[in-house]
């Protein structure tokens, strides 16, 4: 594969914590009951008023959040991963089919209800008319949409790309994931929404840190898929493994494997701080980037009794969704 | 090291066949599989469509799939066109390193607006996070096929999702990500989207007129489509028989608006200029082009406004397949994937069914009569709302 490296140089959030800031680092807030909705920012400072009123929550954030990574730098792709799509509009149709039946006729709702609607109206907003996709894989949407940029960047297709990342949870669909037991256990994990935008880039100059590899597995073991990307990337240091555990034993297990495969491996958590979403993989990329940028994984993010600052270089971020599995290693600039 | 990405195997499953010689043979008699609405439970029998003619049992019989089981009819299409794909590229359940990609919007929709109105039991809640989600309707298409495949992936940009899927499908063999890919899309006709798109109020009453002067709107349609990808190196490897190699592909923005595509076609003329380019070929190496045609008067007048700037006066043969199958939305782009494949192998122009009168202004003249023809390079173009244009280039395989 071609000797092109992919870096993370800029990432914005609105997410449970404060928008558009970093500051949870330091001082998360602490997330509690069984939904915490994202925590809005002042919508009129990023977007005219006009303009928002016609615009669902996840629209809002996305653009917002795009505009913050991006600034007005132009790029070679905008991919994007939501795993329920615009799911506030999907849901008025639903709802609106039910009481109505089939006699409603809701034409702005059901352009805003397929999920590229977020990738293109953010392309629309930046006139770009580059490569631009949609992927919706669950709990892994933003891991497919990374794999992408990555892949095309190594391809030397692209050289830079902005992948977002956005779930909202809108009433109905939280009643039916929390009936399924699929939104975390609310007593450590609430269900929340997240809206991450990130800068990709193949040159290093302010990056965060190196996307060194992604790993994406379908009814296989952390494990397998460990030996895997150490097959490809011959034998890389891990100084931390990051997971999406969200408090359900079931769930939770599935982690035990890679952990128990990488002894002495310090384990860092962030659904306790992002929530559970399809797109809380997200919170933990961007949550990785942070300390590699540091060089330390705060206390916030460790489990266990060793709390203090523990020094990282590289860290693997590993998610399971449904019967799907990844891993990702980031690595600090050199 | 041959970078050459090869189809080794396709699938189709749509209103005018369940499998590749059924389809041939109805786009080669030009009967169209456009209809009276029959298996969806609407009570919108004004619109035509065009659906698989069978209903979930007797898929659920054909595959020897437990009836107890709920299955969104997304995942039942996809399961038989990427059945039909596998077998055709020799691969059986020795394999175990493939790459499911599938495109899809509505996803499992058909099973979440079924159980919405009966009220959501517990039962219901636990059905639909099995079959809700678009990247749900992938892992059970995978589930199906044992461990055939070690990762799933779905793109969604509405209309052009399954040919996205492809173009994915083949980067991911040339990085080296992936050795084996099943690559194409899959959707069902809803009652979501087929009220979604009588809001727009682009929907046909009579069957589609595609590129003529008089088109009302599109028919929606529904099916499946696959096709095996691997690079030409590993096909020899394993004796596989090359159907036909991907010379490239492309994917622009019209960046214009949600639904309505640029009166210029910025979008569509960018993703096939990049495909031209990807290919190293010159407008004139192309010899048919499978048109996105959906019969609305925004889209094709765009479309050919963006052939007529990419291939000036010297256009090849267009048609639109859609009056045949109807617009079967995610899945449209590996659906002409497949029929521009079966063009290619058969070396025959598809017709566009139901054209009588040219657009003023420019429109494309397309193909009517059923004609043979020399064919080495094909383009398929699939695009979608929010101006997400894609366009594919296949050429017959030499060695």
């Amino acid at each position: 594969m071609a000797a092109n490296k992919v870096y993370i140089k800029s990432i914005a959030h609105i997410s449970a914590q404060l928008p558009l800031s970093d500051e949870w680092l330091s001082s998360p807030v602490v997330l509690r009951g069984d939904f915490v909705p994202a925590c809005e920012p002042l919508y009129k400072d990023y977007i005219s008023p006009m303009a928002a009123r016609r615009m669902t929550p996840i629209l809002k954030r996305a653009l917002v959040t795009a505009r913050a990574a991006l600034g007005d730098k132009a790029v070679d792709a905008i991919i994007t991963g939501t795993g329920l799509g615009s799911a506030a509009c999907s849901e008025k149709l639903i709802n609106a089919m039910i009481e109505e039946g089939e006699s409603f006729s809701m034409p702005t709702q059901f352009m805003q209800s397929t999920h590229n609607t977020i990738g293109s109206l953010v392309a629309i907003n930046s006139k770009c008319h580059a490569y631009n996709a949609t992927y919706s894989q669950d709990g892994i949407s933003a891991e497919c949409a990374l794999l992408d940029a990555f892949v095309q960047m190594k391809l030397a297709k692209i050289k830079n790309a902005l992948v977002g990342v956005h779930d909202e949870l809108p009433h109905g669909w939280l009643e039916v994931m929390k009936r399924g037991k699929i939104t975390g256990n609310p007593s450590q994990v609430p269900a929340s929404e997240t809206s991450i935008s990130m800068l990709l880039d193949t040159n290093c100059d302010g990056a965060k840190c190196e996307i060194a590899g992604i790993e994406l597995a379908f009814n296989t073991s952390f494990d397998k898929m460990l030996s895997s990307l150490k097959g490809r990337l011959g034998m890389p240091q891990i100084d931390a493994v990051m997971t999406g555990k969200n408090g359900w034993e079931g769930h939770d297990k599935q982690y035990d494997e890679l952990i128990d495969s990488l002894p002495g491996v310090p384990e860092l958590h962030y659904k306790h701080i992002s929530g559970e979403s399809c797109a809380a993989s997200s919170f933990g990329i961007y949550a990785s980037a942070l300390c590699l940028e540091r060089g330390i994984a705060p206390a916030s993010l460790q489990c266990g009794t060793n709390a203090g600052n523990t020094p990282v270089k590289s860290i693997l971020l590993a998610s399971a969704s449904r019967q799907n599995k990844t891993l990702i290693l980031l690595k600090s600039c050199d | 090291m041959s970078e050459r990405i090869v189809i080794t195997g396709a699938g189709i499953v749509s209103a005018i066949g369940n499998n590749k010689r059924q389809c041939l043979e109805n786009l080669r008699n030009g009967f169209s599989g456009i209809g009276e609405v029959r298996y969806l439970p609407t009570v919108h029998h004004e619109f035509p469509v065009g659906e698989v003619k069978l209903s979930n049992a007797q898929i659920l019989d054909l595959l020897g799939i437990d009836h107890n089981q709920v299955y969104s009819r997304t995942t039942l299409m996809g399961i038989m066109a990427v059945k039909e794909a596998l077998a055709q590229a020799g691969i059986d359940n020795n394999h175990n390193h493939m790459t499911l990609i599938s495109g899809t919007t509505v996803g499992g929709m058909d099973v979440s607006e079924q159980l919405f109105s009966q009220g959501m039991s517990q039962e219901d809640c636990t059905n639909c996070i099995a079959t809700h989600t678009c990247g749900a309707s992938t892992c059970a298409i995978a589930n199906h096929f044992g461990g055939i495949f070690n990762s799933t992936i779905t793109p969604s940009t509405a209309c052009s999702s399954a040919l996205n899927a492809i173009m994915l499908g083949s980067d991911l063999i040339k990085a080296g990500m992936s050795q084996m890919v099943v690559a194409g899309g899959s959707e069902c006709l809803t009652l979501f989207h087929l009220n979604g798109f009588k809001s727009l109020m682009i929907l046909d009453t009579q069957r589609c007129k595609p590129f003529d002067e008089h088109r009302q709107g599109l028919n929606l349609g529904e099916g499946a489509a696959f096709v095996v990808l691997e690079s030409e190196e590993h096909a020899m490897n394993r004796k596989a028989h090359i159907i036909a190699h991907i010379a490239g592909y492309g994917n622009a923005c019209d960046a214009f608006h949600q639904t309505a595509s640029s009166p210029d076609g910025e979008g569509a003329f960018l993703a096939m200029s990049k495909a031209l380019n990807e290919a190293h070929m010159k407008p004139q190496d192309i010899e048919y082009i499978n048109a996105h045609g959906t019969g609305t008067p925004n889209n094709d007048l765009s479309e050919s406004a963006a052939i007529r700037r990419l291939f000036d006066n010297n256009v090849p043969p267009v048609s639109s397949t859609k009056s045949f199958t109807g617009h079967t939305t995610s899945a449209s782009g590996s659906i002409e994937t497949v029929i521009s494949l079966l063009a290619l192998q058969e070396q025959f122009l598809p017709i566009n069914l139901g054209w009588s009168t040219p657009i003023q202004d420019g429109g494309i003249i397309p193909v009517t009569e059923p004609r043979k023809a020399s064919l080495n390079n094909v383009m398929c173009n699939s695009f979608g709302f929010g101006g997400n244009d894609s366009s594919l280039i296949l050429s017959k395989h030499t060695k």
